[in-house]
């Protein structure tokens, strides 16, 4: 849907970002489809450098993807590694219809899910919590970091914690729901895109995205829900 | 429209992903609605937040890539979950002498499944030379060490039996490893009888071999070392008696990951290890003790009458082994 319908001309509340505009939003990173066409074709046929020329093109998602899927930065890069594998030795098999990134943002999925339910088993994840003073800050918690998004004195850092805090607030969405709201909102991808990425109607991935919201704006809110 | 239908829409709403129809009706109880518009204006703002967020910056992960296409390399290993798995139970990559069996033979029907088998042969011919002597002719296919302190080293020893002639279990223990590692005669049978395996899986049916893509090894029981030399104290090795390998087994689920987390929890529940290394496979470890209760918590893991008689092979004999490992396929139901 990229059509851009103003509701009225009296004004009424109108939604600011549609899907299907997925270019407006900063987690999907502008790659051309037939750029990536080319290079999976030169793969097939061999040629290594053209495989790394895709994996510099899109290790930004991917290992974006992994990052917030799993909230940590070095299983994300060993995750982002092995979903650039899989897809080296699945390139012929390959559907050329599909979007390249797509595809590997589907893989990527996968592989995050396999590896988070293993290291869940073992129990090593740490639950932030939204009410304790954030390390390093004096005052600000939680829950006040990912509120007010506007910038500080020291904005890279702040970024940085930014970043951290989100990562920590996703990983407490329950899986599914992470991962709906991690394709559509913090990568732009349509209904109809993470449908397929995750092999589900997109009646339910409407709905999925819509809990996740909810749960995300009750924790950020310092509120159950 | 009611408040509970805009509520309910408003996610949609908000993503522009709502029919026409709706999409007006919405927009005008929103307006008309300050509950509604406030839930709006606050889902618009949580959303625009979530959007506003820069991509992370990556680390270059070609070289990375690259490092891991490259057959059979060491780093496998660390990719591999099982080695964590192993790790948290107190087995140092340094003296974890893990031989994982030429047996553990994995259909190719990915490539990382092959890269596994690949990686499974060079652990073998490495890891079988350092962990224990073994007579000609047989074959070592598992070795379990741990890296152990003095206690754990002396239960170990017990449970091993190896501390009867001697003062303590450690001192046993570490006297035995010491003496493996001065045999240097016996690498090259070792690593003679890892060929021959990976070559002609049938030369195990010395051990009850099984159709339907099991099969089951017998490791030999270390030769007993003449002169034994001082202990090695920080090393210990236990392999004193023949033990159960590996026994492969397929199970039918149409969703493997809802059956892997089941699997799961029932075998880290006993103090065994699972780990999922594929959407399909499952790679468990269990206390002899368990084995009989996993045959009948999962009867239909072994479905075929062979398997079952294996099965009960194994449980009789199991007493004598330090894990029983299991290669779980989970496979599409026909």
């Amino acid at each position: 849907m990229t059509t851009r319908r103003s509701p009225t001309a009296s004004g009424l509340p109108k939604p600011q970002a549609e899907a299907g505009t997925s270019d407006a939003i900063p987690g999907s990173y502008p790659v051309s489809t037939l750029e990536d066409v080319v290079l999976v074709e030169q793969a097939v046929q061999g040629q290594n450098d053209a495989f790394d020329a895709l994996v510099r093109r899109h290790q930004r998602v991917v290992y974006a993807v992994a990052l917030r899927m799993l909230g940590d930065p070095s299983e994300a890069e060993d995750t982002a590694q092995d979903a650039f594998v899989r897809a080296y030795r699945g390139l012929r098999g390959f559907r050329r219809e599909a979007k390249f990134s797509t595809w590997l943002v589907s893989i990527t999925m996968n592989l995050c899910r396999n590896r988070r339910r293993w290291w869940l088993r073992r129990r090593r994840l740490v639950v932030a919590s939204l009410d304790a003073p954030l390390e390093g800050t004096e005052s600000s918690t939680l829950g006040e970091t990912i509120r007010d998004p506007a910038p500080g004195p020291h904005e890279a850092a702040v970024a940085q914690e930014r970043q951290d805090q989100l990562l920590s607030v996703l990983q407490q969405l329950a899986g599914p729901y992470r991962e709906a709201l991690v394709l559509r909102d913090l990568h732009g991808h349509t209904y109809e895109e993470i449908a397929a990425m995750l092999g589900c109607r997109v009646g339910t991935v409407k709905s999925r995205i819509s809990r996740a919201r909810l749960q995300l704006r009750a924790m950020v809110d310092g509120r159950l829900g | 429209m009611t408040c509970g239908n805009v509520r309910e829409a408003l996610s949609a709403y908000v993503d522009g992903a709502l029919p026409e129809a709706e999409r007006a009706s919405t927009a005008v109880h929103i307006e008309a609605c300050p509950e509604c518009r406030c839930e709006f204006e606050a889902l618009q703002a949580t959303v625009n937040r979530l959007r506003a967020q820069p991509l992370p910056e990556a680390p270059d992960l070609v070289a990375g890539v690259r490092r891991k296409l490259e057959p059979a390399h060491p780093r496998m290993m660390f990719a591999w979950p099982s080695w964590h798995a192993l790790a948290l139970a107190g087995s140092a990559a340094a003296v974890a002498l893990l031989v994982i069996s030429p047996a553990f033979k994995v259909r190719q029907r990915d490539d990382g499944r092959m890269q596994l088998a690949q990686y499974a042969t060079q652990a073998s011919q490495t890891h079988l030379m350092r962990a224990a002597p073994v007579r000609e002719g047989r074959v070592a296919y598992e070795t379990d060490a741990l890296k152990a302190d003095a206690a754990t080293r002396d239960q170990l020893a017990k449970e091993l039996g190896f501390s009867t002639a001697e003062s303590t279990g450690s001192e046993a223990l570490g006297t035995r490893f010491a003496a493996a590692r001065a045999q240097p005669s016996v690498h090259t049978a070792v690593s003679m009888d890892s060929r021959v395996v990976r070559a002609k899986p049938e030369a195990l049916t010395a051990a009850p071999a099984v159709a339907g893509g099991l099969v089951m090894a017998q490791a030999a029981a270390p030769t007993e070392p003449e002169n034994a030399v001082a202990a090695a104290p920080k090393v210990s090795v236990a392999v004193a008696r023949p033990i159960q390998t590996l026994i492969q087994l397929q199970r039918p689920s149409a969703d493997p990951s809802a059956a892997a987390a089941e699997l799961i929890g029932w075998v880290e529940a006993r103090g065994g290890f699972a780990v999922q290394t594929t959407e399909r496979h499952l790679a468990i470890k269990l206390p002899p003790a368990a084995v009989t209760e996993f045959a009948t918590q999962f009867p239909d893991a072994h479905p075929a009458d062979p398997a079952a008689a294996l099965l009960s092979t194994v449980t009789a004999d199991a007493s004598q082994a330090l894990w029983v490992s299991l290669s779980l396929e989970l496979t599409v139901p026909q």
